[in-house]
């Protein structure tokens, strides 16, 4: 079965939402944290009162669905490997918003990521 | 021999949840993929397609079990072994899904699972620098 293209872009939609919804989640694991100590995560029931944890787990939803229909449009083997681009917009982001620092191992992370999604096309 | 030195067995709890996350996950993925084939736009079709159903509830669980294997070990233990996933669904999507895979798609995984190997790498140099790193921004 050939990818289609609507397809990859769906995918390429779903890494982007998720990305985001990890910097959301790891934003309200920090303040998590910082507000009520370390206990909190033993009662997981409790964590959807946390508005940045539930919009972050929303993301994550709404990208999972995006990720369900892209799924129609080509083999599970070359759509779902697309997924490994969240890792580059997570680092991406976590070096723009939570300064954590860049260093030539992630630089080739992010390259060999891109290289090896972009064989989803052939 | 009173010296405390922290060592953990090699294959801790953390590794331990997070194979188990690494299974359901792509469990999940060919659920989906199944379910996705009679899949139509909207809120019926979506809730009532039994495999997509039961691919969310995989996902779920996988996702707690990560969370869970992420409060014991590091970012830059738990990435690299989650990537196992990329070889669980290749290998499904070959054998149950009975799909047509080339060279270069497989070579493509490859690539990625050396790339998350980076990241990790990566991450964990920013872990091991980080105390000294971070008391320079937080000191006034």
């Amino acid at each position: 079965m050939k990818t289609a293209l609507w397809a990859i872009g769906i995918m390429f939609m779903n890494t982007l939402i998720t990305a985001v919804g990890a910097l959301l989640l790891k934003l309200g694991a920090m303040q998590l944290a910082q507000k009520e100590g370390k206990k909190e995560h033993k009662e997981i029931w409790k964590l959807w009162k946390h508005h940045l944890l539930f919009f972050g787990l929303s993301l994550y939803g709404i990208a999972s669905i995006l990720g369900i229909y892209a799924y129609k449009g080509g083999d599970l083997n070359k759509v779902f490997p697309i997924a490994a681009l969240t890792y580059i917009w997570t680092m991406v982001l976590s070096v723009k918003y939570l300064k954590e620092p860049m260093n030539p191992w992630k630089w080739a992370a992010i390259i060999f990521i891109a290289i090896g999604v972009s064989f989803v096309f052939f | 021999m009173n010296q405390k030195i922290n060592m953990k067995p090699y294959v801790t709890q953390g590794i331990l949840l997070v194979f188990l996350s690494t299974f359901l996950t792509a469990t999940g993925q060919v659920l989906w993929k199944i379910g996705s084939k009679t899949l139509e736009v909207g809120a019926i079709s979506f809730f009532t397609n039994i495999p997509v159903l039961l691919g969310i509830f995989c996902y779920v669980i996988a996702v707690v079990l990560l969370i869970l294997a992420l409060t014991k070990e590091d970012l830059s233990v738990v990435y690299p072994i989650y990537s196992a996933s990329y070889i669980w669904v290749l290998l499904a999507s070959a054998y149950l899904l009975k799909e047509e895979i080339h060279l270069l798609n497989g070579a493509g995984i490859f690539l990625i699972l050396l790339g998350i190997g980076f990241l990790a790498k990566g991450s964990k140099k920013r872990m091991l620098h980080a105390n000294t790193h971070e008391d320079k921004e937080a000191a006034p």
